[in-house]
């Protein structure tokens, strides 16, 4: 590998003599690089043909890019749709963005804030200039050996010259849970669990006196029903508002831009200490001129989070403990042993805390008395740079120098309490007696937990040529190096990041286009003579609009554009010296009854002296235009990936009586492709415009390439989705014992009527893990958004949705795997029994571990297909003339809803959160005022 | 004005930055790992390797009964639970010691390749030099020899049997460090090449080891055998796996001669002349687990302060999880206090009273209701968490474990205590049955051809005397006349005496019995004891013999599967 950057850098000069010798000094007339095109700004999908784009280490204007990228530019679009986060910012925009920050299924894309890989959560959308999403190899690889699963580029704000704004945002609103988990009451339960028992060959558990008692509910210390997701513990809503205010401004030799915002939730829970989440960000950039070449800026950003929680996991319990499991709480004037009851706490004023020795964490417990943690997290960034103006060398030439640190903090400060629960029993006169389980312990002081703390430092040089020749050829030049180190206090090692690459881009008469970038990577994850990486691409574009043959009645612009790159990664190797055999002590033996020891010597890696980069190869092709008299734009690209060479395990290539000790190996091969499609079409009218746009993105995955064994030629994972459903073909619920006869042997425990039933794939007369074959596919295959925006005067409605198909799920949580002492969820209402064999839509009760009908099989498999209502948000602006006398410029009020709406055959199982918090609506009003 | 000139030098110079990439601002960081030179010059890191191997030897035991006639668990889900309903596969092995003991016998003949070089003394003050490191290096071979034929063992045992061709085959018999550049698809040895293997490392370990390490005056043999050394393999231990070894090879089905029952018989005879016979068996080894120091056990590991058994076992009124049930079958073999089985005509047998009367092991070895921890009662009964599946810590059978559990041990939250526990790999009860068992088949009940003192009648009179029923018994005394009869006998006792110690599930494979046989529990409901059907068993006829994994035979295709799976 060395002797080919070599090359390259000798072929890089070479070419810039050649460039130098032709070109340098015969002309150094100046012209604007824009054509003539222009179209008013369109807001949903921002294609300005003018509009200039932030790419890795510069800026070019959109008409003059070659590869795949798309723009969004939060300015525009907050003024209809007021997002809260980053995700939904771009969710459903972008085509080839397929959810959260995933391109074209390659998995989480590198978020890179103001020139630096930072984490999306550290700025708030207000402060967002512009957001690249960079899909293609071309376009993202100046990040380096990171950015192999495209990049999404993050611009912040800057003050500009004599242009002084202050503005401030408010809103408020209030979260309402769109669905709980629904769990059968006590006495249900107790009918049922006593089914599931003598389904297995047991006698009932619970008598009809006690199930009894329970439905009569007179009696609740004795007969327990404990419901969670009632008003005991709920409240209705849960609040969050957020307030924003910006300001910037300067001269022309220094600006500002400063923006404060807060965030604050509330909490879902009825009882005990507040929950509360609040978040504070701040972020100050400053621009100013040292001397008349050199201008600097200094960025700082600070965020602070604060996470008041209470010592328990009220949803997670909510979802497991059996509604007859304790007597939650015991009314202490029922009590009669005096000293007892003073060694306990009461809590609600005469209550104690009811439990058992298997349960004695009880909501009413530690939302009252257990204490606290409370989460505290601290980023701060730190941004500084040079830009030298070079053209008393030649004209066109910069250096730009950027020094970045970041820190993180974060820790937890606890108070753990104990506290003690009671069992009551009742003797033969039913009089109750309590027993005590554990003891009242109540911390005074509090504790720091789980402090971790991470830096980051990073540098980047930039050496940047632009200029035009003779009117008709535009060249950009940028070599860049760029360094990084991140530690942090959970790591033994400083990960380190080195790349220097360069970017060449050439337009003749804004018709062709040519931008080759390529990146030179070093990893020190690799043996020495493997460590440098080449990483060549290029992007070819077309604006046959341009040519004079063309003709524009109908198409007002179009450009081609095709590009394809190799991009070398080590992401996947997560360890240093992997190369290498690695000998290591850990712990052994002790003798002579711990008199003696010595530690275990074991081979931790089988070194591989030559593991190398794993690559991603791409084409794309596609092409934008403009049509209707602009006012139609659509743009399109087809992109075929190949994840080659990929680091994995060769755990399944060599037998394990050979010791088991395995090295890594560059083996396995991804394949992705598919389709984008973005159309936006707007029309204005006097009084009233309308936009309506789509984006979506159509691919498929495909595992070309693995070390597999397996018995049966559909086992095979190649040529498979990579991210799929793997299970038993279920065929039905067993009718009977002639049933179970007459179909192949099931390995797994012994079935009776009503179990799953299952395809003996290879007949062999026996179903067991060969059956197992591909039933669907895991991830979305089309997926996509759509929007509508309408003006009318002062008025505009915003509606954005998303939607997804061809994906499919598993209900194998423990809602809906329900067996053995598991809660019993509403799910089991429609079991198989005798008489149900024919409606039955779940197997029959099992009051133990059920290995048969409980493992991944088509039975449990559902459409996770889903079209949401994400956004809808109506907005008044009020005329400009109400405000002139208060300095207040402009004044926004809006009502806006989030996830109002879904559409899907399995909405009910798409919108159930078991364990954690639910999924919410969002209902808001807010206020924007710029003075 | 430098133009072109200026342009150049910058790009050269960023070239150059480029070419000294070797700069220490790039390199990963030293964390100064070892590689295999330090085996050569760091005597820990050198015995390290052999360590390693004893790190992965058991440490207590697994409760594999759950999957026999002897218990159930009340753990859903757990493996030996499925395995024993049904489930046991090539695909599904709970059984399987195949990728631990492959990658210690890797490091073990990893081992025994660099001990050769390994320099174990450095200095002149602890004696010579060379004398201590030729010492060293024979004692150290030596304990990796027995380490490695105690990790082929438990492959035979678990993975070997009669191939699909019908012959009787082992393992991979691996007996140097494999390099996996070669080919490394390796058919399996047979049964008989992996059998003298193991006698063949046993043996060779035997000569450079003494039976126990002792102090001495000599300071070369203080260092290198001194008793600072117990809990690491002796010749005891070896003595002892060979006799285990024997008894499990005689009693296959394809062996058919008496020369591995003679064997047998020989090995665990031998070992048992040493402690002088019957008389040196330990008064106190009904309850061994009580005292590390009891004179009963052969070989063991470190003892440690824990209460994990009793988390895992005690009933819930005792805060525990009462995880393992023994079961009414179990229970049923107890015999009398007066030596006859309980369905008997002699034996006074009261299903009223179903404790009553009865061995006093069943007292010592598991809790029925009304049985105690050191006084505190447990009631099995309607009235109380310890009733059959009243909470998911419940027992299942109505029976509870006592043996191997400490009763001194408190586990309720509010005061806590631990107590010593340790885990016996070999205790001479063991020994004594191997012998009667092996004897009896060479030479019958009564007969003593090498003269060592002891009959089998007279072991397990010895054994019965010991848990309580008084001797000579007339069961016995039955028993003694004819072989079969005494197998039978034997066999009972092996499955009393070493209940819970792991030996059931092995032991009903290798005496051919019924695999299937329904795990039966006690329900006491209105103060009378109903017998219940607790668990079925689900055996096919080819698990005799446990699998290869379906996958290594597919990564390795010279590997031929056991039969029937």
């Amino acid at each position: 590998m060395k002797h080919m950057y070599k090359k390259y850098l000798l072929s890089l000069s070479l070419l810039c003599l050649i460039i130098s010798k032709t070109l340098l000094g015969i002309n150094t007339g100046t012209k604007e690089i824009n054509g003539d095109i222009t179209t008013k700004d369109s807001i949903t999908l921002n294609y300005n043909l003018d509009s200039i784009v932030h790419i890795p280490y510069g800026v070019v204007s959109k008409i003059n890019a070659a590869n795949d990228i798309s723009v969004i530019y939060p300015n525009n679009t907050l003024l209809f749709d007021n997002v809260s986060n980053g995700y939904e910012l771009i969710n459903g925009k972008v085509p080839g963005l397929i959810g959260n920050t995933n391109i074209r299924g390659l998995g989480g894309a590198l978020v890179v804030i103001d020139g630096i890989p930072r984490e999306l959560s550290s700025v708030n959308i207000q402060e967002i200039e512009q957001i690249t999403i960079l899909k293609d190899v071309n376009s993202s690889l100046l990040y380096g050996t990171r950015a192999d699963k495209g990049v999404i580029l993050i611009k912040t704000k800057r003050g500009k010259p004599n242009e002084k704004r202050i503005s401030g945002f408010f809103e408020a609103g209030i979260n309402d849970p769109i669905s709980y988990p629904t769990y059968l009451g006590s006495a249900d339960y107790m009918e049922l669990f006593n089914e599931a028992r003598v389904n297995n060959g047991l006698n009932p558990l619970y008598s009809e006196d006690v199930i009894g008692s329970t439905r009569a509910g007179t009696d609740r210390v004795r007969f327990p029903d404990m419901n969670y997701y009632g008003s005991e513990f709920l409240k209705e809503f849960k609040p969050t508002s957020r307030f924003i205010s910006e300001f910037s401004g300067g001269n022309r030799d220094a600006q500002y831009y400063l923006n404060l915002g807060w965030y604050h939730t509330g909490t879902l829970m009825n009882k005990g200490r507040d929950e509360s989440y609040n978040k504070i960000n701040l972020r100050s950039n400053i621009d100013f001129k040292i001397i008349d070449k050199i201008r600097a800026y200094v960025d700082v950003v600070g965020v602070f989070d604060f996470d008041n929680r209470v010592n328990g996991n009220f949803f997670s319990d909510a979802s497991t403990i059996r509604p007859n499991a304790y007597a939650p709480l015991i009314d202490s004037s029922l009590v009669a042993d005096k000293a007892l009851l003073s060694s306990g706490t009461f809590v609600e004023g005469k209550y104690l805390v009811g439990g058992t020795s298997i349960y004695r964490n009880n909501p009413y417990g530690y939302l009252n008395l257990g204490g606290y943690n409370n989460n505290y997290g601290i980023v701060v960034q730190f941004n500084n740079g040079y830009k030298i103006d070079m053209s008393s060398i030649t004209e066109g030439l910069s250096l730009n120098l950027n020094v970045s640190f970041d820190f993180y903090n974060r820790f937890t400060a606890s108070q753990t309490n104990t506290y003690a629960v009671f069992q009551p029993s009742w003797n033969d006169d039913n009089q109750m007696s309590l027993t005590k389980i554990g003891e009242d312990f109540f911390s005074g002081s509090q504790e720091i937990r789980n402090s971790y703390l991470n830096r980051k430092f990073s540098f980047s040089g930039l050496l940047d040529y632009q200029k035009v020749f003779r009117n008709d050829h535009a060249l950009s030049l940028s070599l860049l190096a760029y360094y990084d180190t991140f530690n942090e206090t959970s790591g033994f090692y400083t990960s380190k990041h080195a790349h220097l690459g360069n970017r060449f881009n050439y337009v003749y008469k804004n018709k062709y286009i040519v931008d080759f970038s390529s990146a030179i990577s070093y990893s020190n994850k690799l043996a020495p003579e493997n460590r440098l990486g080449f990483s060549p691409s290029v992007g070819l574009a077309w604006v046959i609009s341009e040519e004079d043959f063309f003709n524009k009645t109908f198409i007002n612009f179009l450009k081609l554009r095709l590009s394809g790159g190799i991009m070398n990664t080590d992401v996947t190797i997560t360890d240093y010296y992997r190369y290498e055999d690695i000998f290591e002590q850990q712990w052994g033996y002790s003798w002579y009854d711990s008199g003696r020891s010595n530690q275990s010597t074991v081979v931790s890696n089988a070194g591989n002296p030559n593991l190398f980069y794993e690559k991603r190869k791409e084409y794309n092709v596609g092409f934008e235009s403009l049509l209707f008299n602009k006012e139609v734009f659509l743009e399109f690209s087809a992109f075929h990936e190949l994840r080659s060479d990929r680091v994995t395990s060769s755990n399944n290539r060599y037998p394990n009586y050979l010791g088991g000790i395995n090295p890594l190996i560059n083996y396995a091969e991804n394949k992705f492709s598919g389709i984008e499609l973005g159309v936006t079409w707007r029309k204005n009218f006097t009084d009233f415009s309308y936009e309506l746009g789509t984006s979506m993105t159509i691919y498929q995955t495909e595992i070309t390439k693995r070390d597999e064994y397996w018995p049966e030629e559909y086992l095979y994972r190649v040529g498979n989705p990579i991210n799929a459903n793997w299970g038993l073909e279920a065929i039905g619920l067993f009718e009977d014992e002639s049933d179970i006869q007459n179909h192949a042997i099931q390995e797994f425990g012994e079935v009776q009527p009503g179990d799953i039933k299952y395809k003996d794939q290879n007949k062999d007369g026996v179903v067991n893990d060969n059956d197992i074959v591909m039933l669907e596919n895991a991830s979305s295959t089309f997926i996509g958004g759509a929007s509508l925006l309408l003006n009318y005067k002062n008025f505009s409605l915003y509606v954005h949705s998303t939607f997804r198909d061809g994906s499919y799920r598993m209900a194998n949580s423990a809602y809906y795997w329900v067996y053995g002492d598991r809660k019993y969820s509403e799910i089991v209402k429609n079991r198989w029994t005798e008489q149900t064999s024919k409606t039955a839509t779940y197997p029959r009760l099992s009051s133990e571990y059920n290995s048969n009908n409980f493992r991944n099989s088509s039975y449990w498999i559902y459409d996770n297909s889903l079209i949401s209502i994400d956004r809808i948000q109506l907005n008044y602006n009020f005329p400009k003339q109400l405000f002139s006398k208060f300095f207040i410029q402009n004044m926004q009020v809006y009502a806006r809803a989030s996830n109002v709406m879904a559409f899907a055959k399995n909405k009910d199982k798409i919108q159930l959160n078991v364990g954690s918090e639910p999924q919410y609506k969002f209902y808001a009003l807010g206020l924007k005022v710029n003075f | 004005m430098l133009t072109k000139k200026s342009f150049l030098i910058i790009l050269i110079t960023l070239g150059f930055i480029v070419s000294s990439c070797e700069m220490d601002f790039l390199q990963p960081f030293d964390d100064n790992h070892s590689s295999a030179e330090r085996l050569y010059y760091d005597s820990g890191f050198a015995e390290g390797l052999l360590i390693r191997a004893y790190r992965d030897l058991p440490n207590g035991y697994s409760f594999d009964e759950a999957s026999t006639d002897d218990a159930v668990t009340n753990v859903e889900g757990n493996n030996y639970r499925r395995m024993g309903t049904g489930e046991w596969s090539s695909r599904y092995d709970p059984m399987s010691i195949w990728n631990l003991a492959y990658t210690n016998i890797y490091y073990l003949n990893y081992f025994l390749e660099i001990n050769p070089s390994a320099q174990y003394a450095w200095d002149e003050a602890n004696g010579p030099v060379k004398e201590r490191n030729e010492a060293f290096r024979k004692r150290f071979e030596a304990e990796a020899l027995l380490l490695r034929a105690w990790y082929n063992f438990e492959l035979l045992k678990r993975h070997g049997g009669i191939a699909e061709d019908g012959n009787p085959t082992g393992f991979v018999l691996l007996e140097n460090k494999v390099d996996i550049n070669v080919d490394y698809n390796l058919p399996r040895n047979s049964y008989e090449e992996c059998v003298q293997a193991i006698y063949s490392d046993i043996e060779k370990a035997l000569l450079n080891l003494p039976d126990e390490y002792s102090d001495s005056e000599d300071i070369v043999q203080q260092i290198v055998f001194g008793s600072q050394n117990k809990n690491r393999v002796n010749g005891k231990f070896g003595k002892a796996l060979k006799s285990r070894v024997s008894l499990h090879v005689a009693s296959q089905p394809f062996y058919t001669g008496n020369e591995y029952w003679e064997k047998a018989a020989v090995y665990a005879g031998a070992l048992l002349s040493e402690i002088g016979g019957v008389s040196g068996m330990s008064p106190t080894g009904v309850e061994f687990w009580k005292n590390e120091n009891d004179s009963e056990i052969l070989w063991r590991r470190d003892y440690s302060e824990i209460n994990s058994r009793e988390v895992a076992n005690f009933p819930p009124t005792l805060f525990g999880q009462g995880q393992t049930n023994p079961s009414q079958n179990l229970v049923d073999a107890f015999p009398m206090v007066n030596g006859y089985p309980i369905n008997a005509e002699e034996s006074g047998y009261d299903a009223n009273q179903p404790y009553a009367g009865r061995d006093p092991r069943l007292k010592r070895y598991i809790i029925y209701n009304g049985n105690d921890f050191d006084g505190r009662v447990i009631n099995i009964n309607d009235e109380t968490d310890d009733w059959n599946n009243q909470t998911v810590y419940s027992t299942r059978t109505g029976y509870y474990l006592k043996k191997l559990l400490q009763p001194s041990v408190n586990i309720n939250p509010n005061v806590m205590s631990t107590a010593r526990h340790f885990y016996p790999f070999f205790r001479y009860t063991e020994i004594f049955l191997n012998y009667a068992e092996a004897a009896n088949e060479a030479w019958g009940p009564t007969a003593d051809p090498n003269g060592y003192g002891f009959t089998p009648a007279e072991i397990i009179s010895a054994l019965r005397e010991r848990a309580g029923i008084t001797q000579p018994d007339e069961f016995i005394i039955e028993s003694s006349t004819s072989k079969e009869l005494m197998r039978a006998l034997i066999q009972n006792e092996r499955r009393i005496e070493l209940c819970f110690e792991g030996f059931r599930f092995w032991d009903i494979r290798r005496w051919g019995m019924d695999l299937n046989e329904t795990v039966n529990g006690v329900l006491l409901t209105n103060e009378t004891y109903n017998v219940v059907e607790v668990e079925k068993r689900n055996y096919k006829s080819h698990m005799n013999f446990g699998p290869i994994s379906q996958l290594e035979i597919l990564k390795a295709d010279k590997l031929i599967q056991n039969k029937g799976w």
